[in-house]
């Protein structure tokens, strides 16, 4: 089982000192491509959040059990995304069916999920780092809470960084890139959290 | 020139970033008092370069040069550098700095009033992640003002800081920040024992205590004289200090620092005073502000406590500034941000 300290650690290393998105560089586009409607922000980044954590659990069990037991682990990148794709048809269906939330975007941004770099980069990790399902599912967790960070902030920050204040070989791609990279910067003084 | 600081006066822009200038006095007097010539170059050098690069990013975006040398925002954003900077760091340092601040943190996003970030944090921060060594080279404090940086005459200094002598190592030393950093397993009043920098200190390290103290006083001044606010600062302090207190466990060897000792130390008060205050990267609205300082206040002592790094303001002012929209978004919703701007 996994103690409170142990959870409480593995949370705030995903989420800080080795977010995914701004020190691992793992997942920055789909941290950067955000929705014409950015009231369906959060609920992406809910989205995102649960699909890192079930299917780093998931595929951290599917490893251990099936692939080690089969001796087939030279195969785990193909598997874990073929269990990524099942995780996130199974959030579409329940999100559908339930009618959580009806909203056209969610159309394109469910395959987009399925190749998020970040969800593979968790699940990868997971295979050489955790010990147990447990750490491997809180691990999912806080990389998931530290995408969620970085794509509602940098979706808030939209306002300051578009517009025709901002020079003109810099616009769009550019700036956003730059934003991300001082947020690297900052994100670097996590550094060394044990 | 808008919008720089809370203009509640009908002072312009120029004029409230001069008084937030004379403000930097009390503790940039107490920093040379302590630390020598050094800080008075490094403020130079960050001044002379910062107009240099204000300059050319201004011809690049071929507006006209109707640019007075004396734009006190950019002399600002050049003196908060030059305060954070070690002194008798090697000149190339506060240049690099400079051109950092004021090309990218301030210039690639529009210019005067439209940076998302703090332009001095941009510049630090970028300094303490690509040259972390010269970056921790502070000038030791002797506790009887016989310190050999406190007796180098003005072009000694120089001579420092360009590069020709090189009899830098044997005059710095650790910050109190460092040395509870470096704790091995010592009770914290073992630990004030065996250090001088706190033995013969007041309350938090001979030298720090007073610049702290200068800086605090800078910043009381600018809340009488109605430039800043006193929500980002309450917060701010206010979050430190309990922090500070919940984790104290009166001295063992793994207590972070007494509250008093983390108010008066590092870059706490010109943090608290003279960065988190810039309106236009902070949150806007008293209570937005307030949120802005405690996220601040949290961080700080989160990184150093935990992280690699003995004083994180740098770090933590700038991932506010990246959360501070989100905070405008979720947390002020009500009349009195309009009321209290």
């Amino acid at each position: 089982m996994l103690t409170i300290e142990e959870f409480t650690y593995l949370v705030i290393v995903a989420s800080l000192s080795n977010n995914y998105v701004l020190v691992q560089t793992l997942g920055v586009s789909d941290s950067m491509r955000l929705p014409e409607d950015r009231e369906a922000v959060p609920t992406i980044a809910l989205i995102t959040t649960s699909v890192m954590t079930v299917s780093s659990g998931i595929n951290y069990c599917f490893e251990k059990i099936i692939l080690e037991s089969l001796q087939l682990v030279y195969l785990r990148t193909l598997f874990f995304m073929l269990l990524i794709t099942a995780v996130v048809s199974l959030h579409k269906f329940f999100i559908e069916k339930y009618n959580v939330c009806s909203n056209k975007i969610f159309d394109i941004f469910f395959p987009l999920l399925c190749v998020n770099s970040a969800v593979l980069g968790i699940a990868l990790q997971n295979s050489e780092n955790v010990m147990s399902v447990f750490q491997a599912t809180s691990h999912g967790l806080g990389a998931g809470i530290g995408f969620s960070i970085v794509l509602i902030s940098f979706a808030n920050l939209q306002h300051k960084i578009t517009g025709p204040h901002i020079p003109i070989h810099l616009q769009g791609g550019p700036i956003a890139l730059i934003t991300m990279g001082l947020m690297s910067v900052a994100f670097s003084g996590f550094r060394g959290i044990m | 020139m808008t919008n720089f600081m809370l203009n509640t006066t009908d002072r312009t822009g120029d004029q409230i970033a001069l008084l937030v200038i004379l403000a930097c006095f009390p503790g940039f007097l107490a920093l040379s008092w302590h630390f020598g010539w050094g800080v008075s170059l490094n403020v130079f050098i960050c001044i002379f370069s910062s107009i240099v690069f204000e300059t050319i990013a201004l011809s690049l975006k071929e507006k006209s040069l109707n640019y007075c040398p004396l734009d006190f925002s950019t002399v600002l954003t050049a003196v908060l550098i030059g305060l954070s900077l070690p002194p008798l760091c090697p000149w190339w340092l506060p240049t690099i700095g400079c051109s950092v601040a004021i090309l990218i943190g301030k210039h690639a996003y529009g210019g005067q009033g439209a940076n998302p970030f703090n332009p001095a944090m941009v510049g630090y921060a970028t300094l303490l992640l690509c040259f972390p060594f010269s970056m921790s080279q502070w000038v030791a404090v002797d506790p009887t003002y016989s310190n050999e940086a406190q007796q180098l005459t003005l072009i000694d200094s120089i001579m420092i800081i360009i590069g020709n002598i090189q009899q830098f190592d044997g005059i710095t030393g650790a910050t109190p920040l460092e040395i509870f950093k470096q704790n091995n397993g010592l009770l914290v009043t073992q630990l004030y024992l065996e250090n001088e920098i706190f033995s013969k200190g007041g309350w938090a390290g001979v030298g720090w205590e007073w610049v702290n103290l200068g800086f605090l006083l800078g910043g009381l001044f600018l809340i009488i004289t109605k430039i800043i606010t006193w929500h980002a600062p309450s917060g701010m302090l206010g979050s430190i200090a309990i922090l500070s207190l919940v984790f104290w466990d009166s001295g063992s060897s793994a207590s972070l620092g007494s509250p008093i000792f983390h108010l008066f130390s590092g870059a706490t008060m010109i943090g608290a005073f003279f960065i988190i205050t810039d309106p236009v990267s902070s949150a806007t609205g008293a209570s937005g502000r307030v949120a802005f300082g405690i996220l601040v206040g949290v961080l700080v002592f989160f990184l150093r406590g935990w992280s690699d790094y003995p004083d994180g303001l740098a770090y933590a002012v700038l991932i506010a500034n990246f959360i501070a929209p989100t905070i405008d978004k979720y947390i002020v919703i009500n009349a009195d941000s309009d009321k209290n701007r």
